[in-house]
Order: C-alpha cells, then structure tokens, then sequence
C-alpha cells in the first residue's frame, strides 16, 4: 500500500478504484491517499499508515479541526467510496 | 379537586342536563383524562470539553460489571446530543464509545457510535480485534438507494450536521440517538438498527448485513465508557464549541421500534424508569447537574472532568 499526500490535479487523474482511504484537508487543496496504486506527482509519500499517521499528529492544522491528526485505525476503517 | 367551570366547552351555569342526570343532582364528577406520558423537568446536560485526555473526559472508569455487553448479546444504547462542532472539523467526533476496562487499545472489546463530520456518516461498530470487528454507517446528504432513509429522518438536507445544522430535533435542540442491536454478530440493518429520534435510519450503506472483517469474539469484561470522546485516547470530541449530552440509557434488550419511540416521546426526554421496557434499563444517566446513575442498578457514575461541566438545556 502507498501513502501520499496529493493536490487535487493528482487526484483527479488517479485510479479511483485502488483507493482505500481518502482525507482532503479543510481547505480541500491537498488530498491525503492510501492507495495500492503509484502515483508520481506527490507533494509527500510515506512509508507507512504509522509514519503517516505521526505527520498528521504533529501537523494536524489545514488537515482537522480538532489537531488531533488521523489514526491509522480511521485510515482503515473509514473506507473510501467514490460518489459519497 | 378545582371546581369545574365548563362541561363541552360550556359554562357549567349552561348545562343542564349531563350523561342523563339533571346537573343539580350530581354531587360529584369524577374526570377520566388520557393518560399522558411521564416525563420530568430536565434542566441539565453534560458538555464535553473539546480537549482531549482523561482530565477533560465524560467517562467511567470501570462499568463494575453493569456494562459487558458481547457480541452475541442483545443491547440498546440511547442518548440525546446537541452538537457543538462547525463544519471545519474534518475528521470523526466519538458520541458513544466503549472498550475494556483501564485498556488503552481500540480494539479491546469496543463498542462505537461516531459521526465522521468531513463525509457526514454516522457509524456504528463493535470489535474484538483489528481485524474482528463489524460496522455499519448511516450518510444523511443522500437522498437515494440506502440512504434515502437516513436522509429523511434526520431532516439535514445536503448540509452536513454540526451546530449550524442540527437538522430534525426534539426538545431544547436535542436529537436522540440510538443503536439497537440483536443477539446475531452483525452490525448490518438487519440486527443493528440505529434510529434518529425514534425513527430508523433504514438499512445504511452496507445494508441488512452490515460490513467488516474477521468475526468478533467479545469478552464479558467490564468497560470503561465515555461520552464525547473515544475510550481508547479520549479524544475525538470535535472541535469549535463544546457538544452537549443529555438522558444516556442502557437497556440489555433490543428495544422495539415502538419502545424507541415511546422512549422518544415525541421529543420530550422521557422519565426511563417509566418506560414500559423499564425492567430491561441497565444504566440511566440523567445527568442532571450529576454523573449519577438512576436506573435502580446502583451503576458507577460518570466523571465529568476538566472543562467538561454540566450546563442548563
């Protein structure tokens, strides 16, 4: 699996059906991805659901209004469905 | 007894005749009125602090044996919120969450309702593992398929929830939630059915047989409980204003659609131990200016901490 942050010209050319989670910040810029798919032009990738999930953590502002940042658990449950 | 001044909507100096007897022969009358439902002055809810930690928690500790459900048990959890959140909250806000006692993990024995304000889900799940869990989620902005019942019965519109739209509420800007849940291991619409002030939210977006993973094995170990926050970090309490939770019920039954309407009362929180599922209330919180159980069951208390304060409704 892949972790990246994207802007939204990434996203939209992005394979929607490999997505598993999806996380756009609150000004809906950049768009957090897990994905199986690989993307190229990435603002930022990860080696892992803890790594990212340590970068949410310790910048949580532009990406939750609570700066409590995204839990590996959210990126696994919280499934990505396109259209909703 | 008042004296009575009108019969029909007549001045009783009018009436001369009632049910076949001259009026100046009755001596008295005894009124038969419908019976009305049982509620009580509720002045108080419990605001969650927005800040996270144990110190700013809605919590108890330790259930003491009143609160284990499994996953093959039958329970219902009811409970009114207000919330405080505003649409930049981007991420989940817990309202119910439960897992083991003094355990620090999300996936021990855990049981969850939780709003994901950024897609305008409400989610229901329980777990064993992380992979053994099972859940369901309920979107409110989809008048369509699955989701054309939640759509209505919450009233949101294409707005997602938050304080600046609460959509269909009860009394004092209150919505009753609640999630009542069979004996079978889903947490499909089917065996777990999650209702928005009595009114069920239909069968969700993965419909009667719900989703997951793996098959939870739940112990019967005590829990520790909280309101407006996870169990796990206690955070997740949303952001903006602080959320209010009021009337918190425990039943060890899946109470009926009927019983989850009654329980409603039209929008007026009801006196629980009145109910006519009364027998089957396990925990009763009030939380009336106390974190105090009142369900007869002599249940622990909640802890109200830090900036969490109980406030007038």
């Amino acid at each position: 699996m892949n972790y990246y942050i994207i802007n939204t010209n990434s996203f939209a050319l992005s394979d929607k059906s490999k997505i598993i989670y999806l996380h756009k910040s609150i000004d809906e810029t950049k768009y957090i991805i897990v994905t199986s798919e690989t993307i190229d032009g990435y603002i930022a990738t990860f080696e892992s659901a803890a790594a990212l999930e340590e970068y949410t953590k310790e910048y949580p502002s532009g990406w939750v209004g609570d700066n409590t940042g995204i839990t590996q658990e959210e990126m696994e449950d919280i499934k990505y469905i396109e259209g909703i | 007894m008042p004296n009575i001044s009108h019969i029909n909507n007549k001045a009783i100096a009018d009436v001369a005749v009632f049910n076949g007897k001259n009026i100046s022969d009755i001596g008295e009358v005894i009124t038969l009125t419908a019976a009305t439902t049982p509620s009580f002055a509720d002045s108080f809810a419990v605001a969650k602090s927005i800040t996270t930690g144990t110190a700013q928690a809605v919590y108890i500790a330790d259930s003491d044996g009143h609160f284990n459900f499994t996953h093959n048990q039958a329970y219902t959890i009811s409970f009114w919120i207000k919330p405080g959140w505003n649409s930049s909250l981007n991420t989940n806000v817990h309202l119910f969450s439960s897992t083991t006692a003094g355990s620090t993990s999300a996936n021990d024995n855990m049981i969850r309702l939780f709003y994901h304000e950024s897609l305008n889900r409400l989610y229901f799940e329980y777990r064993s593992a992380s992979n053994a869990k099972k859940s369901n989620f309920y979107l409110f902005h989809s008048n369509s398929g699955n989701h054309a019942a939640a759509y209505a019965a919450a009233g949101l519109g294409s707005t997602y929830w938050s304080a600046a739209n609460r959509g269909n509420v009860g009394d004092d800007d209150f919505t009753m939630i609640t999630v009542a849940k069979s004996t079978t291991n889903s947490a499909g619409s089917s065996y777990a059915k999650v209702y928005w002030n009595g009114t069920w939210l239909g069968n969700g977006h993965y419909g009667s047989n719900g989703t997951g993973q793996g098959t939870p094995n739940m112990t019967s170990v005590d829990r520790q409980i909280a309101l407006g926050s996870n169990t796990w970090t206690y955070s997740k309490s949303g952001n903006s204003t602080e959320t209010q939770f009021n009337d918190l019920t425990i039943w060890n039954k899946q109470l009926s659609a009927s019983e989850i309407s009654e329980l409603y009362n039209s929008g007026a929180r009801l006196d629980a131990t009145t109910h006519s599922a009364a027998a089957n209330l396990q925990m009763y919180y009030k939380l009336e200016n106390n974190g105090n159980d009142t369900s007869g069951n002599s249940a622990p208390a909640f802890a109200v901490n830090g900036n969490s304060n109980f406030e007038s409704v």
